[in-house]
């Protein structure tokens, strides 16, 4: 009997999260790669732990000690499933005995000594914070400046803001990031220091702002755009000829229209978010995933630790593809034009 | 199949504004709860010095590192058996005395009755063997510097012996560095020693460390055995003490002109901070003084001795990237573009000897280091025992020999408009060893030498090193004596780094084993020498003893500025004053 999807909104997220698993495996081929394919791991480790004037019969032992003397094709299944399991006779200690990525085990930081996953899941919710808060700020100057620029059509207020928005599309995230901390932080002195470590809402601010500005500009062009496209519509010059007031006019029956394609590109914006949190959390010193990421890289004095990086790799991927479905379902959910089901 | 419409135009915007509404509120709570249990209040930081530097150790188990920043740390928390005061000389510790056998056989440490380890085990003879002996495990980081210790026995629970296979001097010193620190029994033995455990007989004690973060440690109320250097033997004044971490200079500063970081260690000289620093003198003090360090670029000398090549000397085999040469002699050579044959190595040394030449110091000095050092002239810094003032002369800047030099060596005529050799110089982007790159650049180029400069993470430099592709690469070292000599110049620590020349020959081993004599006089003669013989065959290129930049805000007050820089404070004197 041949299987058939459920048709519906779940059919329509069963196939989407079906479609995760090669997406998975392939990703993780290329995680994996990274440590190998970047010079001899067992150097990287030792590099990584400081022992920097190693002797060749030493990293044979920490060859053997992380099971890097192995087939690639078996390391790679060892790194997956945890099997083969190590064998002690060959010098590979506990500490690094891994259980396997399907298991849960990202692996275990030879420079913090402790296992990448509980490193990742103490920085995830330093990353959610900074993401979900930019994605508010950006719901929100973006509706603010795009309907007002609609409605005060070319005016100065649409050219100001229009013109910031162009300015917010086009400046680079790092760059933008140097610049706050240099006048809100050194000159003005508006807000504290950035510091890992510090949490306050103060700390949360500039950050969150400067990874919401893309997004906001993106999402204010694009609700300016709709809304002029709704207002030219006839049934908003019905309603207006009806006698209802312009405040009605606007907010019941056009925004509601208008925001739509707006709504699509807010959660479309949402990986880009995530994948931004990267140098927001480097440049303000943000402690989530991102910084630990590009410190497993080597970067900020830190040492290299391959195994943090494809830990972060993996749970950005995880981050990106979820917000992504989070995405096309909105997509789906608010564009009747989309059908679930087959063809859908 | 069935087929459903949805959509805004029949649920409206309603659905979407109560999603914002949790998100908002999730938002909330996450920062409520993240927020929850933040930093110590002020109350609490009325006595906490607070540290600021741009990297973090990689370990706080002494025999599992051997980097500045753990150092640093460790001397707050744990305790050496001996120690120097202000002028070097070695001050009873956790040892009251201590004598050395016949002929440096051995030395007799007699202990202090009334320390003990933080989590409340007693510190005794039991304590020195085991750590010791930990220090000499093969996956020790201590392990090559103890080499000379055959073993360590108890005596008395108070009198510990360490027995010697030859007399090393650098190893009697080593009892007084901080890397010599002694590890409790018990704790010693945990996994998680030195990264979420920790426990020492020093004047803090290590609460949390959170790598790459901070480091918070507070104060052991117990401490009552200081080194006498200090007027307050213990417990220390402060209640605690927090090292930072923050790689970004225009955070880093602002917080220490804030107010919110008592002290800065380690920083880059960059003009801006320098003028800051100075014209705000009713802000911070700032400490500039000399230690025994050392930045230097190094040549990539790849002829080795025959001891070498053979694997005599060492139980090492050669890297099969080292160009092993067939010429049996004593000239290394500098692997320059390809162009140098091992048929004629004596052209590398004319190479080198004329890059010598072609540097002006004084201006590296002041554009690299903004004047703040002194200028190099050998391998040993002017502060360590034994350095030979006479190499001050060996290579003046003298552009004229500089080009002799070069067309002896094949490479006649260069110019600012016709370069006749192209280096490539790795660097780390620290910012002083780039600007001696740049500068470099421009005064190489007058004998026609084209430099490259390549900035690179550290770990892909020792990568290129570990193969010996490199032509040319910056260094540095803080270290107080002359043993610097066999770490990074007897043959038997050429094929792994730190010896980033590649060089050696058997004449200068002989010497530099002298240098590890019992006898003052002999040790000293062959220092040296070894200084000249080094200089001669200008396989390293010394540039500035490095000045030490630590800006310290006025409220801070009794700290005692120790030649050893912070790699020895204990800060049983600091406070702060409100």
């Amino acid at each position: 009997m041949r299987f058939r999807f459920p048709g519906g909104m779940y059919g329509f997220i069963l196939k989407r999260l079906l479609l995760l698993i090669p997406i998975f495996f392939a990703v993780s081929i290329v995680v994996f790669l990274l440590l190998p394919l970047t010079g001899d791991p067992a150097r990287q480790v030792a590099y990584g732990q400081g022992r920097y004037d190693i002797t060749p019969h030493e990293l044979e032992n920490l060859s053997h000690q992380y099971g890097f003397h192995r087939p690639l094709y078996i390391q790679y299944i060892r790194w997956l499933t945890g099997y083969p399991s190590a064998d002690p006779a060959q010098g590979e200690n506990a500490i690094v005995i891994p259980k396997g990525l399907l298991r849960g085990d990202l692996g275990f930081s030879y420079t913090r000594s402790r296992p990448v996953a509980s490193l990742m899941l103490e920085a995830l919710p330093q990353t959610l914070l900074l993401t979900f808060t930019a994605f508010i700020m950006s719901l929100a100057i973006g509706l603010l400046f795009g309907i007002f620029s609609a409605l005060r059509r070319k005016s100065w207020v649409d050219y100001t803001f229009m013109g910031t928005a162009i300015f917010g599309v086009s400046i680079p995230f790092f760059w933008q990031g140097l610049m706050m901390i240099l006048i809100f932080v050194n000159w003005l002195k508006w807000f504290p220091v950035p510091t890992a470590g510090e949490h306050g809402l103060m700390y949360l601010i500039l950050p969150a702002l400067t990874l919401a500005t893309h997004s906001a500009a993106s999402l204010a062009r694009m609700t300016r755009s709709s809304m002029l496209d709704v207002l030219r519509q006839d049934y908003i010059r019905t309603a207006r000829a009806k006698g209802l007031r312009e405040r009605a006019v606007v907010y019941k029956h056009a925004l509601k229209n208008a925001f739509i394609p707006v709504a699509t590109l807010l959660f479309l914006r949402l990986p880009f978010l995530f994948g931004g949190t990267v140098i927001m959390e480097i440049v303000f010193s943000w402690p989530g995933m991102g910084r630990l990421l590009v410190q497993g890289m080597g970067a900020m004095g830190a040492s290299k630790d391959w195994y943090i990086v494809q830990g972060g790799v993996l749970m950005f991927l995880v981050l990106a593809v979820f917000a992504n479905l989070l995405a096309d379902i909105m997509y789906a959910y608010l564009n009747p034009k989309i059908r679930y089901g087959e063809g859908g | 199949m069935q087929t459903r419409r949805h959509g805004m135009d029949q649920r409206g915007i309603t659905p979407l504004i109560t999603v914002a509404i949790i998100v908002v509120v999730a938002i909330a709570v996450g920062y409520v709860l993240i927020s929850r249990g933040g930093g110590p209040s002020e109350n609490e930081n009325a006595m906490v010095l607070r540290m600021i530097q741009s990297a973090d150790a990689n370990s706080l188990d002494v025999d599992r590192t051997k980097m500045d920043q753990a150092m640093q740390v460790i001397a707050l928390s744990q305790d050496t058996l001996m120690t120097f005061d202000l002028n070097m000389n070695y001050i009873p510790l956790l040892a009251e005395s201590w004598e050395i056998g016949e002929n440096g056989a051995y030395i007799d440490f007699h202990l202090r009755h009334d320390v003990k380890f933080q989590c409340g085990e007693p510190f005794d003879a039991n304590a020195v063997v085991y750590s010791i002996r930990r220090a000499g495990a093969p996956w020790s980081a201590q392990s090559d510097t103890v080499r000379n210790i055959l073993d360590a026995e108890v005596l008395d629970e108070y009198t510990a012996r360490i027995h010697l296979r030859q007399w090393d001097r650098w190893l009697y010193d080593w009892f007084a560095q901080t890397s010599s620190s002694i590890v409790c029994p018990v704790c010693g033995e945990d996994p998680a020693y030195g990264v979420s455990k920790f426990c020492g007989t020093g004047p803090f004690k290590v609460k949390e460390w959170v790598r790459d973060t901070r480091t918070t440690l507070v104060r052991n109320d117990d401490y009552k055995w200081g080194p006498e250097i200090y007027q307050n033997r213990g417990p220390a004044h402060l209640s605690g003490i927090t090292i930072e971490i923050d790689a970004n200079n225009l955070t880093a500063e602002e917080k220490f002109f804030r107010g919110d970081i008592d002290l800065m260690i380690g920083i880059s000289p960059r003009p801006a901070l320098i003028e800051r620093l100075t014209t705000d003198p009713n802000v911070v003090h700032t400490f500039i003084y000399p230690r025994s360090s050392m930045a230097w670029i190094g040549f990539n000398v790849s002829t080795l001795s025959p001891e070498i090549q053979q694997g005599l000397k060492s139980d090492r085999p050669i890297p099969s990237g080292h160009r092993v040469s067939p010429v049996n002699d004593n000239s290394p050579w500098l692997q320059v573009d390809g162009k140098m044959t091992p048929d004629n190595a004596n052209r590398g040394l004319l190479v080198r000897r004329a890059l010598l030449y072609a540097t002006n110091r004084e201006e590296l000095l002041l554009l690299a280091w903004e004047n703040l050092g002194k200028i190099a002239y050998g391998p040993l810094t002017s502060l360590m025992w034994g350095y030979d003032p006479s190499v001050e002369d060996m290579y003046p800047y003298d552009l004229e020999m500089a080009k002799s030099l070069l067309a002896q060596a094949g490479y006649p005529g260069g110019s600012p408009t016709n370069f006749v050799l192209h280096l490539t110089l790795l660097t780390t982007n620290y910012e002083p060893y780039v600007k001696e790159g740049e500068t470099l650049k421009q005064q190489w180029k007058q004998v026609g030498v084209d430099l490259e400069v390549s900035v690179r993470a550290f770990d892909d430099i020792e990568s290129i090193i570990a193969k010996c592709e490199h032509d040319l690469v910056v260094g540095g070292y803080t270290w107080p004596n002359a043993d610097m000599l066999w770490w990074y110049w007897h043959t038997i620590r050429v094929p792994p780094s730190p010896n980033r020349y590649w060089w050696g020959n058997a004449y200068t081993d002989e010497v530099i084993d002298n240098t590890f004599s019992y006898s003052d006089t002999v040790a000293f003669k062959a220092i040296q020498e070894c200084q000249r013989l080094i200089m001669e065959d200008a396989c390293y290129l010394p540039i500035v003893e490095r000045p030490f930049l630590m800006p310290m805000r006025v409220d801070v007050k009794g700290l005692t500025v120790h030649p050893m820089s912070n790699f020895i404070w204990k800060h049983l004197d600091t406070y702060i004053e409100k």
